[in-house]
């Protein structure tokens, strides 16, 4: 847990290289700006991709259980989810990139990552309410939930990163991040316990 | 010498040359080293040509060239090159006329002036020294060192066209003359050209660094929206690549509509299964996201296998026949990845679970995007054996075509769903099985 040696290397020998409190903070911290986006940069500055990974990892986890374990059609795999995320995630950041924005890669990331917290809340919201029932009242409150957390998710994303794009090309950059977040939605949405 | 030669589309090409011999080869290799020229000539074998000349294209076929003018070198002549308003095809701005004169102007050897403004196609017009009166709007101005020039070097016919940053910066200089105003407030605001000139060559940087990628999403949000239009709408007779691409090919627009298709073959797939068989009793609802991996593999395969197999093929049939058109890679990428962008929406619409509905969807969307790739490609193989250019735009329809097929078959379950056979016990204590297809 070498991170927090990174960023203060004249002290990093004196430093334990246990995963501090103080990162636990900065993680939450994070988190807590995803949920309320404005324009601080702090999520930009101090990038680290903790969250994103833990955020991953408990997501793929909850699309387990579905309603195949190896059938053929069924949801997800867990590495499928993983790739999923990382691999679009790399997609979308070299596509800001290439399109002639600003921002360094590893904080793109991080902003991606991080904004899939309201699609994990969302899934998490989703199994509870599965747990109640599977009826249509039940698939309402989810695609609702589902919708309202994709929007979240692709506004706090867009509020990050929008800043760093050259102006005439803003929606070449916030279009293939609404489609990832919309794949990441349809994944949730069609969860299907066994 | 030089050479004027203007297509059925009135684009305008100035060659050097040392005689009036000029083959058809010679005129295209000119044309794809200068690539800021973008332009496409149509015509081939010439011989001695005069002014107002008509000449045929070889293996005949319609669109003949006409040859505009010339430049002699000799120096008691010194003639000025008239380009006329028939440089431009009739529907082209004014600005694209600037345009086309400020890309030829480098091209000029130093000592002659590109004039622009009314005058008759192959008209002659003397020059400062000589006799002839001007038209009205045509600008002189004084040749200072004309005459040094050309005696230091009486028999220049031929000018660098592999070097146009020196020839521009002659030009450039001579570009703040005041009698330019016209032309200058008319490229003055237009950077892009200035840019492309002095750049020379568009994209210069090796391939393994960053810039070299960059420059293939060289595009804006209204340019690429613009692109999409005209996938969709596609006017007869325009071409897709000559219209919209020009010479700045992107692969962001590929890129982006494949995955967006993928994904919109798979949810609508999903979809539609989910609505068809509702309701049956034994129906669990499978999220089937195995076909998101098998719709991605087909349409990436598509898009960039296909435009490579179509740009082996036409380099070859070039190197053999001199097509007039070709065009390269990236281009053809672009096209077969805009073209794609009309199976979006028909892809949402195929949710409907009517076959009828489904079949005329299809046909319709194979037709609009068909016809963009018919009417890119149909220039470029039409030269050739007659027999080859047929099927090769058979095989880039049918290719098309078995791809919406193929994504309508697998993807989308049929509306007629096999019911399990209920069996009815008969009267005579025999069974009776209905099937209901």
């Amino acid at each position: 847990m070498r991170v927090s040696c990174w960023r203060s290397l004249p002290t990093c020998g004196l430093q334990s290289t246990l995963f501090q409190l103080r990162d636990l903070k900065a993680v939450g911290k994070k988190f807590v700006h995803v949920m309320y986006p404005k324009k601080s940069s702090a999520l930009l500055r101090d990038w680290d991709l903790w969250g994103p990974l833990v955020l991953c990892v408990s997501l793929a986890l909850m699309l387990q259980g579905g309603s195949a374990d190896s059938k053929e059609d069924g949801g997800p795999q867990f590495a499928e989810v993983f790739v999923i995320i990382w691999f679009g995630a790399v997609v979308i950041t070299l596509n800001s990139k290439l399109l002639g924005g600003t921002i360094s890669f590893f904080q793109s990331l991080c902003v991606l990552g991080y904004c899939v917290l309201p699609l994990t809340v969302a899934m998490l919201v989703c199994r509870l309410v599965l747990l109640a029932g599977s009826g249509t009242v039940s698939f309402i409150i989810r695609l609702i939930v589902v919708i309202a957390m994709f929007a979240w998710s692709t506004l706090a994303s867009t509020a990050f990163l929008a800043d760093s794009q050259p102006p005439h090309r803003k929606a070449l950059v916030v279009y293939p991040i609404f489609l990832f977040y919309f794949v990441i939605s349809w994944m949730i949405l069609t969860f299907t316990p066994q | 010498m030089y050479l004027f030669v203007a297509s059925g589309k009135s684009i305008i090409m100035v060659l050097p040359t040392t005689t009036l011999r000029v083959t058809c080869k010679r005129i295209r290799s000119l044309c794809r080293s200068t690539p800021m020229l973008n332009m496409v000539p149509e015509v081939c074998l010439l011989q001695s040509v005069t002014a107002g000349a008509k000449v045929v294209r070889r293996g005949g076929g319609g669109g003949n060239a006409h040859v505009f003018g010339w430049i002699s070198a000799s120096p008691q002549n010194d003639l000025h090159l008239c380009m006329g308003s028939i440089a431009c095809s009739c529907t082209a701005p004014i600005h694209t006329r600037a345009r086309i004169a400020a890309r030829l102007r480098f091209l000029v050897q130093p000592g002659y002036e590109l004039l622009t403004g009314g005058c008759r196609p192959g008209e002659l017009l003397r020059g400062p020294s000589g006799r002839m009166a001007a038209v009205d709007d045509l600008k002189f101005r004084e040749f200072d060192d004309a005459a040094t020039l050309l005696a230091a070097n009486p028999d220049a016919t031929t000018i660098s066209i592999d070097e146009p940053t020196e020839a521009h910066k002659k030009q450039h200089s001579r570009r703040q003359e005041p009698g330019r105003e016209e032309d200058d407030e008319l490229l003055g605001t237009d950077d892009s050209d200035k840019t492309e000139l002095l750049a020379g060559q568009k994209k210069s940087a090796p391939f393994w660094t960053f810039e070299y990628y960059q420059t293939f999403f060289d595009v804006d949000t209204y340019q690429v929206l613009d692109r999409i239009k005209g996938s969709v709408f596609p006017v007869p007779g325009r071409n897709f690549v000559r219209l919209y691409v020009r010479s700045n090919p992107d692969l962001y627009g590929p890129f982006w509509i494949c995955a967006t298709l993928v994904f919109a073959i798979a949810v609508s797939g999903n979809l539609s299964n989910f609505f068809i068989h509702l309701g049956r009793p034994t129906y669990h609802y499978v999220p089937e996201f195995r076909k998101v991996s098998i719709a991605a593999t087909t349409i990436y395969a598509y898009a960039w296998l296909v435009p490579l197999a179509l740009w082996g093929f036409l380099m070859w049939r070039n190197s053999k026949v001199m097509n007039i058109v070709s065009y390269s890679f990236l281009e053809i990428v672009c096209v077969y990845g805009y073209s794609l962008f009309v199976y979006i929406p028909t892809a949402i619409l195929w949710i409907i679970p009517q076959k009828v509905v489904r079949w005329v969807l299809m046909i319709f969307s194979l037709c609009l995007s068909g016809s963009v790739l018919v009417m890119t490609f149909w220039p470029a193989v039409r030269d050739d054996n007659r027999r080859i250019a047929l099927a090769t735009m058979g095989t880039i329809v049918l290719l098309h075509a078995l791809l919406s097929v193929g994504c309508l078959a697998y993807f989308f379950d049929a509306p007629e769903v096999d019911f399990p056979a209920p069996i009815i016990p008969a009267h005579n204590g025999t069974t009776l099985i209905t099937k209901v297809k």
